[in-house]
Order: C-alpha cells, then structure tokens, then sequence
C-alpha cells in the first residue's frame, strides 16, 4: 500500500491532482467551520460587490458570500460524489460479475444492452429520470447514480473476464471452493484497482453532471448552494458582476480537474495494462 | 463490406425499436393518467378521451406500444401542449439546427484537438508538450456552460466581436461551436498523441526513418493514417456526447435547437414534446454510432474481415 | 530540423494566418439589417401566434401587429376608440351598443363588421385565458351592419374598460373557417398593419407590412421579433447593433444604457402591481395573524432599492402609487421580523413551510425577488419552496374553482387598467373568486362588498373616496395578499426609431408610425 502512494506521488500530475483532491474534501467535510459566512445568510444591500477582504468571492445578488456558498457547495458535491457513484456501484458491479460469470445468451445480451446506453449522453439519461419523478437535488443523484450503472456493468465485467482466467483461479476451483467463494473471495477484489480508477474519474463526472442539471433548473433548487445551480442565478448578472460566475465555475473546473489527474496518476500506477 | 453493413442494420434496427420501447415507457412510468399527462392538465374532458382512444391508453400496454410505435413510422408523434400543433415538424426544424452546432462542434475539436495531438506527439516532452497537455486536461475538464458565460464574457461583453447569443449567421456559431467542442478537443489531443507516439515508437516507422525518408512523409504517410483510426472512433464517442453537451451549450446562447426544445417541453409539462425530444435524441446517437461503426469498418480493413 | 520540416511549418504557418485572416472578415463584415426593418429583442417567444390562444406579457405587443384589439387605453384611464368606433350604455345599464369602426377590411379582403366583432368575442371567450375579463356578459347580439348589443348580468360601468384588454382581439372569420380553429396560427389574418410572414418557434416571427392597413400605409416595411430568454444576451444583442428595441431592461443596467448616445432608455409608467396572492381557504393561511406575519417579514423597501436599483416602488397599499383613492396611511407594518415571529407564534406556527408557485421570465427579476423572500421567510423560520411553471400551465392552475385550488400562494401582477384604484382592488370582491373573476385569495368580506358596489355605483367624489379608502384599510388588515412592489416598465431602443408608442401593460402599441430617422 505504501509503495503504491510512493510510486503515485512521484506522478506529477498525481500529486497535483491529490493535492486539490484534499482540500476539496477537507472543505467539504469542515464547511461549517472553514466558512466565513452563513452561506444563506442575505445583506441585500451589499449585493452583487466584488471581490473584498470580507468577502474574497465577493456577494452574489442577494448579498450573500459567494465563497461561503461555494465551500458548501463543496460538501454537496461531495455528497452527490459518493451517493452517485455508490448507487451506480451498487448497480453496475453485480450485473457485470454476474453477466461475466454467466456467459452465454444472458452475457452477450446484457452487454448488447449496456453498450447502447453506454452511448447516450450521460445528461439525457439524467434527464429521462427527472422527468419521470421530477426536478430536485435527491432526484439528481438518483439519476446520475442510474446513469451510470452500465459503464460500471462493462468495467466489472471486463475485469472479472480478465481475472477469471487466471491460474489463482484455476487453483482454488481445483482445490474444491464454491463459485460463490470464488467469485466473492478471489475474482472480485482482484478487479478493485480499475473499478478504483473508474470510480474516481466518475466522481468528476458526477459533480459535473449534478452541475449541469442544477445550471439547467432541474438538479439542486435554489436557496441550495450548488455550484451548478449558483451559476444559473448568475448568469443575469454576468456584466454587472462577473465574479460570481467566475469563482464557483473556477471552482468545478478546478475539482474536476483534480479528480481526473488523479484518476488518471492511479491508473497509471495501479492498472497499467488500461492505461495509455 | 455488405456483410458488414448488414450485419450492424441487424443490430441497428433492434436497438432502435428497443429506445422507442424505453422512450414510450417513460411517460407510462410517469404518475398520473397519461391521457391527462399528453392532453395537458386541463385540457377538456373530450379532449382527453379523444387522446384515449387514438393512443388505445385503455387498452393492455403492449396495444399501446403498438399503437405508438404506428403513430412514430408515421411521422405522428402526437401535439405538443403549448402550441397545439404536431410535434415532429417543429422536432425536425430544431434537429436541423442542433446538427448544425453538433457538427461544427466536431469540426472544433477535430481541427483543434488533433492539431494539439500531433504537436504534443512530434515535440514530445517540450513546452509545447505541456502547454498542449495542460490544455487538453483542461478542455476535458470545464463544465461546459462555463466554458460558454466566459467565452461571452471574453468576446462579447468585453471586446464585443461576436454576438452573446441567437441564431441566424456563422458569426452566432462560432462561440457556442468553441464552447461545445473544448470537451471533446480535450479527448482527441490526448488520444491524438497517446496514438501517435505508439505508432510512432513502432519497427515500421523506425525503418522508415532508418531509410532516410523526410520527416514530414514519415508522420503524414505512416504514423498518422495508423493513428487516426481509433481517432474517428473517438469523434463518434464525442458526438453522442456532443448532442448531450448541445442542451447546455443551447441553454447558454440561446440556440434554437433541440436541446433547448427539450428543457423548454420539461418545464411546461408539455410531455408530448418531451416524448418526441427524447425518442429524437436516442435515436439520433444510435443511428450516429451506427455510422461510425460503417465508417470504422470502411477504414480498417481488419474489420471488415469480421 | 530538415529542409521539408521547414518548408511544412512555413506553409503551416500561412494557413493559420489566413483562417484567421477569414474569421476576422466573418466577423467584421456582417451587414447591419435595413432601416425599414424594425428587429426587436423578446423576453420570450410567442408560443402560438393566435392571439386567442397565447400567453405572454409582451407577446401581446407583436401579435396585435396582425390582429387588432377593439379600443386603446392610455395610462391616465381614457379609452381610444379603435376598432369599436363608439359605445353606449342602456339607461338600465345592463347592455352596451358597440358601434364598430366603418370601411375597415381584414388582409384576405373580408369586411369587418359586427358579426365579425361577435365571432371573435365569442372565439376569445372559448380559447382564452383570460376569458374571465368577459364572464359577465350574457348575451351578443348582432343589431345592424355596424351595432353590436352586447347584454351583462348586472350593470357593469367598467365594460369598455374591460374590452380594451389586448387580448380580446380580432382574426377573419373567413379565415378562421378556412384554416379551421385548430389552426389559425398557421395562417393568421387580423386587421393590422401587419402581416405574419412566418413563426419560426425559438427563433423569429417576421412580420411584413400591410399597405392596405385602414390607419395608413405603415412606414417600415418589415418586424422581425427574436426571443432573447438570457436578458445579458438581449443587451448585448441592442448594444452591438444586432437588434434595435428590448424589453425588459435589468434595471441595473437601465443607467449604463442610458449613458449611450445611441440608444434611449424609457421607463414609461407601468400599471402593474406585483402581489402574493395567500389561498385564505387552506392551511396555512387560514389565520389572519400568519399573513400578516409574512407581511412583517419581508423587507419590502430592501428589495425595491437593491434588486430594481430604486426603478420599482415598493407599495403601502394594494394599488398603483399615485392612482385616484390610492392611501399609505393603512400600511402599518414595514420591515419588523420580530413581530413577525411573534405573530407566527401566537398562531400557533412557528416551523411553516409552504409552497409559492411562480412564473419565471413573465415579471422583471421575479427569480431574485423569490429568492430573497425565501431568505427574509427563512429568518423568521418559514420555509418556503417554489414551484416554477410556465405561465400557460401557472395560469390554467391558479384558474381552479375554489373547491379544486391545491395552489397555497401564487406570485401574480394585476394592474389598474383606468388609473383608479378601483380597477386593481375591485376583484377582491366575493363574486369575483377565481375563475369568474381574479380573486386567487379566495377571500371575502360581507362589508367590503357593499363598499364596493357601493363606490361602484356613486358618483359622489368624497363619499367613494372615503369608501376607497376604507377598503384599503380592510385589505391591508386582512392582507389576502402581500402586496409588494409596483413594477418598473424599462425599454431601451436605438435612438433614430420614432413613432413607437408604449402601453402601461408592458406592450407596445399599433406600429404603423413607427420608423427610423437617419
């Protein structure tokens, strides 16, 4: 384990990315601390300034401190991160491993199907699911999660295709284990690291895909300060006062940034044979 | 390359029939009446059964899908709410519009990803290298609607070249088509110069330059035909993300296309709209997936040996 | 480096400068629009260019460029005549004699008469969302070429009023057969100076002149509308020549605009009236003491100073600043979130949460005013969430029956038509609960509807005066609405465009005059 954060670190780009990675998470986690202000907290007259030594994003137009906003908006991307990824896991993973293990008629058809959607646009899919049960933060992690469950159904099964073919494998079917116990002892955690990989670079996609919707009305509701729904407020006052369009956007793109140098450092380290 | 195209028509067609399947049971799984949902919340009540009757909504659901299914071979996606007038005419004008953005989408990242590729490959490990690198990383990065309020900020509101939104001449293009195709760009410089530098440490090449062919000839004939191919698979990746990507960049500018067509349906509850968008939309990326595959296959001959 | 790769980076080189060389062209050399093509910049597109069947504040505006509504209202309250010539009550008060305008002829060359006038009305009172400014008439009947008898259930003074709402308008009746009623947008055909040439849906309705038009040969020659939903693009749009008039300036930028030597920035007064309409008939707005609570609440003053940069006024009453009756005395509350809070704990609601249903894009910075009342509720501990809805749909949910209504609150604009106060606070009579009439609140007052039949039916200045006065005095205490702000009207348009006329319902006027001046 130690040898594998020494090799990531020397990636440059990795540690770049772990680095950002961090203090997103750090900022997310202590928001209620490390913010300076209530991030609800309205001064109408003091609206639409820009950037201050009270308020270094400045105040968005309703007086409220953008950089409080956007460090809890921190924690809801974070949020959003794990429950998507979570959910599309929970999805993906056994449908892969299963359709690997299977084969057969019910492989080449689950694969027939995953494919297909692997190809949709990860916000349309998103938005199938919105208009089914409506706009809304917990909805838009619900659709993301679902949005995401094929390509972790074609990774698993990659993986497990990959590992089951192994010798350890062979042994310990020779010597007489279940395929349960298999399966769950020798052939899954040996396709942790892409799932690893993939599972960090999907975190950004996430977050951007939670951005995109609540730019689009239909993620997060206002007063809720997510990133991608602050700069739809925002965008009114884009003459006015750029700043606050331009700090939490910055922000996004930072993160997303972080997660895949990070993401990609991993895959470098941990699963070469997919790497570039 | 018949064998071929047959054979992807054969997965084609099914693909296409199972989106018009997934598409139809959105508005079922939706709660409430679908015949209120597709007439309008308060349509009149004769309006509503005639919606009934015409989509058999009482009848079992795979007589509904049938009937559904007959109305979109005919071209009747059934009428939108909030003009009363049929959708598909309206769909198709705004289709245009969106293929529009789309392509000059792909032409951006094609022109300006492979160029990055190319000079990041040839002057491996340079300024020019990092620069290009740190761009594409970047370009892959940027939430899109940023990528779009900043160009305007930049190049409308600041220097004031070019128009913050609307339709109508290839000046209003040109920033939502930058915009749509930083992302992809982003991808094909990396893929460009991981693909490159691949082929480009290969015996063939190494041969080439051993035999004193110009540099030029060596990158243009060999290394880059070699390397293109799995590019244009990526430019067909991009495009189903590109028409996902045309919804916010439409929203930003204003674009008349179809994703904003979609957004617009959503909010109005107009799910007559909202169906049609949708089936357009998948239809659209499967057909697109389609042809890249044909174009794959016309390409590399070891494909079309399948 | 070899003698080719020099030669490639050369030739590189070259072709870079020249696509760039193109793209400075492409960008540069677009010609501006002809001057007798008047394009303006919308909020929002038209959805259905029949006048019927549409919504949309300034959509108005460029629909009756093609159909034409039945008289003018000016600010101060006077009706014009236009295309009813002239109007008589009956001594019982209880039916109008509408006399229409003479040698007038739709495009398709179908006289206007008054069984013309009859069709339409009856076509607006079935399609029309705003049907209920007709529902108290009972009868139309055709009398002569020229006379329509139009028959109301109870003597109604305000009638012609009412028939200047600029929806009620009218299309050929021949036309509308033709194309069958489902169908006139495709083929609209009024009596205006203009005529549609298309409807591109989200991008342009062009419109060309009408030579024959009975007010005179109009001066431009073509309208182009193009909707500009994002209002930082719509300025843009002005400022960079693209367009030559807009709607709904953000009052921020009213003051930079105007420091342009091209442009003119006009604010001509606005009628409307931006309230909350409270559901009284549902929880939670059944108590008296919650309203007024969330009246305590909010900082109106606040909101008109920093959201409208000081273009709105905040009001102390239900109606218009400035309009005949109008009092501030009866607004006792002012921006007090202690009492507020005491209020809400006295009736026994300390942790509210309610939903306001809301339109986004039909009022100026609707969007910002909800978000800060959400703050300023939020401090007192109530939540409030919002539903936003196109307005079609907004307006069809809100138009339920009382028994129906699932609506709790609703951001609405109403306006005095007359400039009198009268026609802002009448509907909060109890015979005007939604759909008959516009009373969202569901409110009533046995005493305050004698004070408004009384003061309906007076003529004497001082007696109706003081029963105006009262009515506000009720309205305020019982606060079915929180009346919030009177919104400001901002225009901006190229300086060299004449001849345009504003309406104080945020619409523009008959176009005919118009024109540029070199």
């Amino acid at each position: 384990m130690s040898t594998l954060i020494r090799r990531l670190m020397r990636h440059g780009g990795a540690r770049f990315g772990a680095t950002v990675t961090l203090v997103f998470a750090i900022a997310a986690v202590l928001a209620p601390w490390v913010a300076p202000h209530d991030p609800e907290a309205m001064a109408l007259g003091a609206n639409l300034r820009g950037p201050s030594w009270s308020h270094p994003f400045g105040t968005d137009s309703l007086g409220r401190d953008v950089l409080s906003r956007t460090i809890w908006g921190a924690r809801i991307s974070l949020t959003i991160g794990f429950v998507s990824v979570g959910l599309a896991m929970l999805g993906g993973v056994p449908l892969g491993a299963l359709s690997a293990w299977i084969g057969g008629w019910t492989d080449r058809l689950l694969m027939r199907a995953v494919d297909v959607l692997v190809s949709f646009p990860t916000l349309l899919l998103a938005i199938v699911v919105i208009t089914i049960f409506g706009p809304g933060l917990t909805h838009a992690m619900l659709a993301i999660g679902v949005a995401q469950v094929p390509l972790y159904a074609r990774l698993t099964r990659a993986a497990v295709m990959r590992v089951r073919v192994q010798n350890f494998v062979e042994a310990a079917r020779a010597s007489g284990a279940g395929e349960w116990r298999i399966v769950l002892r020798h052939v899954l955690p040996n396709c942790l690291p892409p799932l690893l990989v993939q599972s960090t670079l999907l975190f950004a996609t996430a977050i951007l895909s939670a951005a995109y919707l609540g730019f689009l009305g239909l993620g997060a509701q206002p007063p809720t300060p997510e990133w991608g729904t602050m700069l739809a407020k925002a965008r009114d006052f884009l003459r006015t006062a750029p700043h606050v369009s331009i700090f939490p956007g910055l922000t996004i793109l930072v993160t997303v940034l972080g997660l895949n140098l990070l993401g990609d450092g991993l895959r470098d380290v941990l699963d070469p044979q997919t790497a570039g | 390359m018949l064998r071929l195209i047959t054979s992807r028509l054969a997965t084609g067609i099914p693909t296409l029939l199972a989106v018009s399947l997934g598409v139809f049971a959105i508005v079922r799984c939706i709660p409430g009446d679908p015949a209120r949902l597709l007439a309008g919340d308060f349509a009149t009540d004769q309006i509503v059964e005639e919606l009934r009757g015409r989509w058999h909504l009482d009848d079992p659901l795979p007589v509904q899908y049938a009937a559904y299914l007959g109305g979109v071979l005919h071209g009747d996606l059934g009428r939108s709410i909030t003009t009363s007038a049929p959708v598909l005419p309206e769909l198709a004008e705004r289709f245009a519009r969106t293929l529009e953005l789309a392509v000059a989408g792909i032409a951006v990242s094609a022109l300006i990803g492979i160029a990055a590729g190319i000079a990041s490959a040839v002057r491996r490990a340079t300024v020019v290298d990092y620069l290009a690198t740190a761009l594409a990383l970047t370009g892959i990065s940027t939430p899109i609607f940023w990528s779009g309020l900043i160009l305007i900020l930049l190049f409308s509101v600041t220097l004031e070249w070019l128009p913050a939104g609307g339709s109508g001449t290839v000046r209003h293009l040109i920033l939502p088509a930058l915009s749509l195709g930083l992302f992809g760009a982003g991808v094909l410089a990396r893929q460009t110069r991981s693909g490159l530098l691949d082929v480009l440490g290969q015996d063939f090449v190494r041969t080439a330059r051993a035999k004193g062919l110009p540099e030029r000839l060596v990158i243009v004939k060999h290394a880059l035909k070699n390397a293109l191919i799995p590019v244009v698979t990526v430019l067909g990746d991009q495009f189903g993300r590109l028409l996902g990507g045309a919804i916010l960049t439409e929203t930003v500018f204003s674009w008349p296309g179809m994703g904003r067509y979609l957004i617009e349906a959503l909010s109005q509850r107009d799910y007559p709209a909202v169906q049609g968008a949708i089936l357009v939309f998948a239809a659209a990326v499967v057909v697109v997936n389609l042809l890249v595959d044909l174009s794959y296959g016309a390409l590399d001959p070891r494909v079309r040996a399948e | 480096m070899t003698k080719k790769a020099r030669a490639l980076r050369t030739r590189m080189r070259r072709l870079v400068v020249a696509l760039a060389g193109v793209m400075l062209l492409v960008v540069v050399g677009t010609a501006p629009a002809a001057k007798d093509t008047l394009v303006i910049g919308m909020p929002t597109d038209v959805p259905i260019f029949d006048t019927h069947k549409a919504t949309g504040l300034h959509n108005g505006g460029i629909l009756n460029q093609v159909s034409e509504p039945l008289v003018r209202l000016t600010p101060d309250g006077k009706v014009i005549p236009w295309l009813v010539e002239s109007w008589q009550q009956s001594k019982d008060g209880k039916s109008w004699t509408l006399t229409t305008r003479k040698n007038v002829k739709f495009t398709d060359g179908t006289p206007f008469n008054a069984e013309a006038l009859r069709f339409n009305l009856e076509r607006f009172r079935k399609h029309s969302i705003g049907k209920a400014t007709l529902a108290m008439v009972t009868g139309l009947e055709v009398t002569g070429e020229h006379t329509l008898k139009l028959t109301t259930e109870a003597p109604f003074a305000p009638l012609i009023n009412s028939l200047g709402y600029h929806w009620i308008v009218v299309y050929s009746p021949t036309q509308v057969q033709k194309t069958g009623d489902d169908n006139v947008h495709t083929a609209p055909v009024g009596t205006g100076p203009f005529k549609l040439v298309h409807h591109k849906r989200g991008q342009e309705v062009r419109l060309e002149a009408n030579d024959q038009y009975w007010g005179g040969k109009p001066k431009l020659r073509a309208i182009v509308s193009r909707p500009y939903p994002d209002q930082g693009a719509r300025m843009l749009a002005l400022e960079s020549g693209d367009v030559d008039l807009i709607f709904h300036v953000p009052p921020q930028e009213a003051e930079r605009l105007a420091k342009n030597s091209n442009l003119l920035v006009s604010t001509p007064s606005s009628a409307r009236v931006i309230w909350i309409y409270l559901n009284v008939q549902r929880e939670p707005f059944k108590d008296k003491r919650v309203r007024q609570a969330l009246y305590y609440a909010i900082d109106r003053e606040a909101i008109v100073k920093n959201i409208f940069a000081g273009t709105a006024r905040a009001l102390h009453s239900p109606g218009p600043v400035g309009s005949n009756g109008y009092t501030d005395r009866y607004d006792v509350y002012g921006y007090n979130p202690e009492r507020a809070k005491q209020l809400l704990k006295e009736a026994g609601a300390g942790n509210l949460t309610f939903t306001l249903h809301h339109s986004p894009g039909r009022y100026l910075l609707s969007g910002q005013v909800v978000e800060a009342i959400q703050g300023y509720l939020k401090q007192v501990g109530v939540t409030m969430r919002v539903t936003d809805l196109e307005w079609g749909a907004l307006s069809q949910l809100t138009a339920q029956p009382v028994d129906k209504n699932t609506v709790q609150a609703v951001l609405f604009g109403w306006r005095s038509v007359n400039g009198d106060i009268d026609s802002a606070i009448q509907d909060f009579g109890s015979g005007f609960w939604r759909p008959k009439g516009n009373n969202g609140s569901f409110w009533k007052s046995e005493e305050y509807d004698r004070l408004l039949t009384f003061e309906q039916g007076t003529l004497e200045g001082k007696k109706r005066l003081e029963a105006l006065g009262r009515m506000q005095e009720i309205l305020m205490d019982e606060m079915p609405a929180l009346w919030l702000y009177g919104e400001p009207q901002i225009w901006a348009a190229k300086r060299t465009l004449k001849g345009v006329e504003w309406n104080p319902l945020e619409s523009i006027q008959s176009l005919h005059t118009a024109h540029f001046e070199d």
